[in-house]
């Protein structure tokens, strides 16, 4: 089997939020949806920081799609719409995206977005990836951990952009990946990890 | 579905950022669809030069709305925006009608080209070629990004401190990092940057298990603060000299500096090293023992109260270099962007000297890190003849005056009997939003008896552009065909071969055609295309020019080093690789390692008669004997002064000034991710991943009853703006905290009231006294509610208030 993954190293994650950019960029999200967030754990502002001046400390938490194996969308979704593929991946299949937000509801880390209006992009172009699908009024979208780049081989594009190299990305389900290694290695730890929705996205640190 | 893309296009973000990321542009039908950034080799050592989230949003950037498409000419007040389109023969013809008119009545000294760095990855300004050619302009010296820090290690080391510096790779030898108002992962984003290499240098030492300890001194928490070894340390804003005299007093009486070195390598620190005739009790040691003319011991006690650090904080951290094996001590552009900042810069770089952690393996001279290659202008045209140089920051001093002498800071001629008559802004927003004090330089620019003629030529109608009497469209670099030296703030160097592409581009034009019709105009046009040609010979002749900087600032196969001539080989340092002297074809990049850089003053440290430094001394001039001079002379704002060694000097706006009693807390500015200068930062796209807000601790919140996300305004007597908060423990309380570069936005015939939240609305032009550099840092504001009024013409505008 095959399990798509990244997984997040937060030593190295400085807030610069070019995979907020380049993930709404590659993908041709509309202008005030994002898929790909950049929190700061237990802080519910952007760029906020734990403890009392100047005791302070600040991990940057880069957020979206986890890619859960028992995915809590996927099961509320009433039309199938959304759907684990062969390679580990929850995509939706906008087709038969009826709108309802079950999934929005269901997901514990708020990671869709929905498509209240017609979206807009205020260039007047799509300035995605020509392979990345246009989503119409009335669908919920997500990340999709880049199908069409990683259906092609290559890596997701959060991470080919960090400037920071603080994404991994590979095959959870082969041991011998970095990315199998370094969750190993670092204890990488899954996010709400007691919601038991086994994401395949790991942070590190 | 789409249809797939066209072409893909090698291009470069090309703004004055330390890296010009790589861009592959996906254009289609005309428009850049899509901006990838670069998927070429990546290695630990050579990162791939990966753009931040501007030159991801560089799409959005080509085809914003505030794009000039054609000439205009103004046809309202100045200022007001209100233009209509005309021809650009129009347009040139009335440009050199001026310049001859001006030229001939006042000198050329009249015609000044204000600070702009928009054009620099392009090198000099076409149009300055041009004007140069005909008579010439009045210089600048110095500039907007670092001319404090410039003066004060002038002063103190004989050189302007943009070369020598240490690499941050000789931070790989250290074992702390003490960071002066510096954040490597913002000021250079890029991925070839120095951030990632921060990154990989903690990686380093924790896998061998050394130490490596990062303390951060800065009013704000920055991302460099991480683990658990590493610390904050804020002080208020423009104090950093009081801390340095503190740590430098408590390092002299446990006998922990290193008086060796401040003996034989110094002037001026001990009594026994000041020159010949200076009064007793002027050297440094003096100051900090409280045996100067001022009596104050300068204890941690003392500059607790000054600086807010608790005096135990102090202590500690004089112990933490005591003990340091090899301490890197850097700074920012932020600190010594201040009233006071030549004081700032040489006493942090003092601090590297007294401490001992100075020219060997592992230390910093305390400057930024150095500058790598940089854009040569081309061969052939005229020297300008014209020898006066305004400081870059006075020309509203200049306009306000109705001239400027030497006293004042004018260099090359005593004085200039008359103000400013021609702006020539070329890709810079150094008028209005990037200057200071917008308000009060608004009425000079819009006094039309003053500067009788205003030339913009700029991609965007950005707040300068508005006060163009004729404002020029320009091609933006990465839509023409160009050659661009990449990295010279990164570990890698570049160049690079930009294609053009087929896009709408109305009647913008490149440049070089724009200096040359002018040349035409000016009938020199011939001495214009001398030894650049045009079209495809002024290409060659660039990439040729820029290959040799790139070729002889790369390491070579063999990774030869450049000579350590006490840092200042730094551009030219390092052989040439015979490979690295071909040139890349269109849409292709050369890159190489930089040639690897000396540890500062290593040379002068090991045998300072072999390698004498170039201050008059041949010494560290901790007393400067110029400066005491220059004190006797200088013409000075009200109650300002200057001091021969890097003493505080209390800022007039600063902790504890008067003023602070109307306006409590003190406002800086930082580099944010969301912009480079102040492009990117009017992009919806932008805000919307990375929105403005000022920085407010929790505590100034609850003093102003301010809640998170709540429009503010942040006024002073100069003006106000409107901010969103963003309440947090990251800044200290007392100072709040924008990021630079926001577009001012205010209806001036009203009002005034910036809903842009432009920080230059509050800052002030008062410059500072040695470099007379720009120094925003030092500004005292206060807080309070819109009124209802302003909400209503907030919601007007809309705003949501
Ligand atoms: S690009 Fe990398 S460093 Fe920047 S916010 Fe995203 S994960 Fe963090
Ligand atoms: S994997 Fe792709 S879609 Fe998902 S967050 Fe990263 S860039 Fe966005
Ligand atoms: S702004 Fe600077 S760091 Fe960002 S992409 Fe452009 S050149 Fe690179």
């Amino acid at each position: 089997m095959t399990r798509l993954a990244i997984a997040i190293n937060l030593d190295r994650c400085v807030g610069c939020h070019t995979c907020t950019m380049a993930c709404k960029m590659q993908n041709n999200v509309p202008e005030g949806l994002l898929w790909n967030r950049v929190l700061t754990t237990n802080c519910d502002v952007v760029d906020g920081a734990e403890g009392t001046y100047p005791n302070v400390s600040r991990v940057y938490t880069p957020i979206a799609c986890q890619h859960c194996q028992n995915a809590a969308c996927q099961r509320v979704c009433p039309t199938g719409a959304t759907y684990k593929d062969e390679k580990g991946r929850v995509e939706i299949d906008y087709e038969k995206c009826i709108g309802c937000r079950m999934c929005m509801a269901a997901c514990p880390y708020n990671a869709r977005v929905f498509n209240w209006q017609t979206p807009v992009r205020t260039t007047g172009a799509n300035y995605g990836d020509a392979a990345v699908p246009v989503r119409p009024k009335g669908v919920a979208e997500k990340c999709t951990l880049c199908k069409e780049r990683t259906d092609n081989g290559e890596e997701p594009m959060c991470v080919v952009c960090c400037p920071a190299h603080a994404r991994i990305f590979g095959d959870l389900d082969d041991p011998d990946s970095e990315v199998s290694r370094l969750v190993r290695e670092r204890h990488g730890y899954q996010m709400l990890e007691d919601m038991g929705t086994n994401p395949s996205v790991h942070y590190i640190g | 579905m789409k249809t797939a893309p066209d072409k893909t296009v090698l291009q470069s973000c090309g703004f004055n950022c330390g890296s010009r990321c790589q861009l592959r542009l996906h254009a289609e039908d005309g428009q850049v669809a899509w901006v990838e950034s670069d998927t070429g080799p990546d290695a630990p050592d050579a990162p791939q030069m990966r753009a931040c989230l501007c030159g991801r949003a560089w799409g959005h950037w080509v085809n914003s709305p505030h794009r000039l498409d054609y000439p205009l000419k103004r046809v309202g007040p100045r200022g007001s925006g209100q233009f209509q389109r005309i021809s650009w023969d129009e347009a040139l013809d009335e440009i050199a009608a001026q310049i001859k008119r001006i030229t001939a009545d006042f000198g050329p000294e009249a015609i000044f080209f204000p600070y702009a760095s928009g054009i620099l990855a392009s090198g000099q300004s076409p149009l300055e070629r041009a004007i140069d050619c005909y008579g010439g302009h009045l210089r600048l010296h110095s500039d907007y990004s670092s001319a404090q820090l410039q003066a004060g290690t002038m002063a103190l080391f004989g050189d302007d401190g943009y070369y020598s510096g240490s690499p941050l790779e000789e931070a790989a030898n250290s074992d702390v990092l003490v960071l002066f108002g510096s954040s490597m992962f913002a000021t250079r984003q890029g991925g070839a940057a120095g951030g990632h290499y921060l990154n990989q240098l903690r990686e380093q030492a924790a896998a061998e298990g050394r130490p490596f300890k990062v303390v951060s001194i800065d009013p704000r928490h920055t991302p460099e603060v991480r683990g658990a070894q590493d610390q904050w340390i804020p002080l208020r804003p423009g104090t950093d000299a009081a801390f340095v005299a503190a740590v430098i007093h408590e390092l002299l009486i446990d006998g922990l500096a290193d008086e060796e070195l401040l003996r034989s390598h110094c002037v001026g620190f001990f009594e026994d090293t000041l020159p010949p005739g200076t009064p007793p009790h002027s050297s440094y040691s003096d100051y900090v023992l409280g045996r100067g003319p001022d009596g104050t011991e300068k204890t941690c006690a003392w500059a607790a109260a000054i600086t807010g650090c608790p005096a135990a904080t102090i202590r500690q951290f004089a112990r933490t270099l005591a003990q340091a094996k090899s301490a890197f001590i850097t700074q920012g552009w932020g600190p010594q962007r201040s009233e006071y900042g030549e004081q700032t810069s040489r006493a942090i770089c003092l601090l590297a000297v007294a401490s001992g952690h100075f020219g060997r393996p592992g230390t910093n001279s305390g400057v930024h890190e150095p500058m790598r290659p940089y854009t040569p202008s081309l061969p052939g045209g005229r020297e300008n003849p014209v020898r006066a140089a305004l400081p870059a920051f006075l020309w509203t001093e200049c306009l306000q005056g109705g001239g400027i002498t030497q006293a004042q800071g004018l260099r090359g001629a005593q004085q200039l009997p008359f103000p400013i008559k021609m702006i020539v802004n070329h890709g810079g927003n150094c008028l209005t939003n990037q200057h200071a004090a917008i308000n009060a330089t608004h009425d000079l620019l819009a006094d039309e008896s003053r500067c009788e003629f205003i030339v913009v030529c700029d991609v965007m109608l950005n707040d300068s552009a508005r006060y163009g009497d004729i404002v020029l469209p320009e091609l933006a670099l990465g839509e023409r065909e160009n050659a661009v030296l990449s990295g010279f703030g990164d570990r890698v160097s570049c160049l690079r071969h930009g294609e053009s592409w087929s896009h709408f581009t109305g009647e913008r034009r490149d440049p070089w055609s724009i200096g040359r019709a002018l040349a035409e105009r000016l009938g020199v046009l011939e001495a214009f295309e001398e030894g650049a040609g045009d079209g495809d010979e002024t290409l060659a002749a660039r990439m040729a020019s820029e290959g040799q900087v790139f070729a002889a600032s790369s390491a070579d196969s063999a990774g030869h080093t450049g000579e350590d001539d006490n840092g200042k080989a730094a551009a030219s340092a390092g052989r040439a690789d015979e490979d690295a002297r071909r040139l890349p074809a269109p849409g292709h990049e050369m890159r190489a390692l930089r040639a690897p850089l000396p540890c500062a003053y290593g040379a002068f440290r090991a045998n300072p008669t072999a390698h004498p430094l170039p201050t008059p001394s041949g010494k560290i001039e901790v007393y400067s004997e110029a400066l005491a001079r220059m004190a006797q002379t200088a013409q000075l704002p009200d109650g300002q002064v200057i001091s021969p060694i890097p003493a505080y000097l209390p800022a007039a706006e600063g902790p504890g000034s008067p003023t602070a009693e109307r306006f409590p807390l003190q406002l800086i500015t930082y580099h944010g991710y969301q912009s480079i200068h102040s492009n990117f930062s009017h992009l919806a796209i932008v805000e919307s991943v990375m929105p403005h807000a000022l920085q407010v601790n929790p505590v100034d919140g609850a003093a102003n009853a301010l809640v998170e996300g709540q429009p503010v305004v942040v006024e002073n007597d100069r003006g106000a703006l409107v901010a969103r908060v963003h309440l947090t423990p990251c800044i200290m309380p007392g100072v709040v905290a924008l990021p630079n570069g926001a577009w001012h936005n205010a209806d001036m015939a009203g009002s005034r009231l910036d809903w842009g939240g432009c920080a230059n609305t509050l800052t002030s032009l008062r410059p500072s006294p040695i470099a007379r550099g720009n120094g925003q840092n030092s500004c005292l504001v206060r807080l309070r509610p819109l009124t209802a009024e302003e909400q209503a013409a907030g919601r007007e505008r809309g705003y949501d208030c």
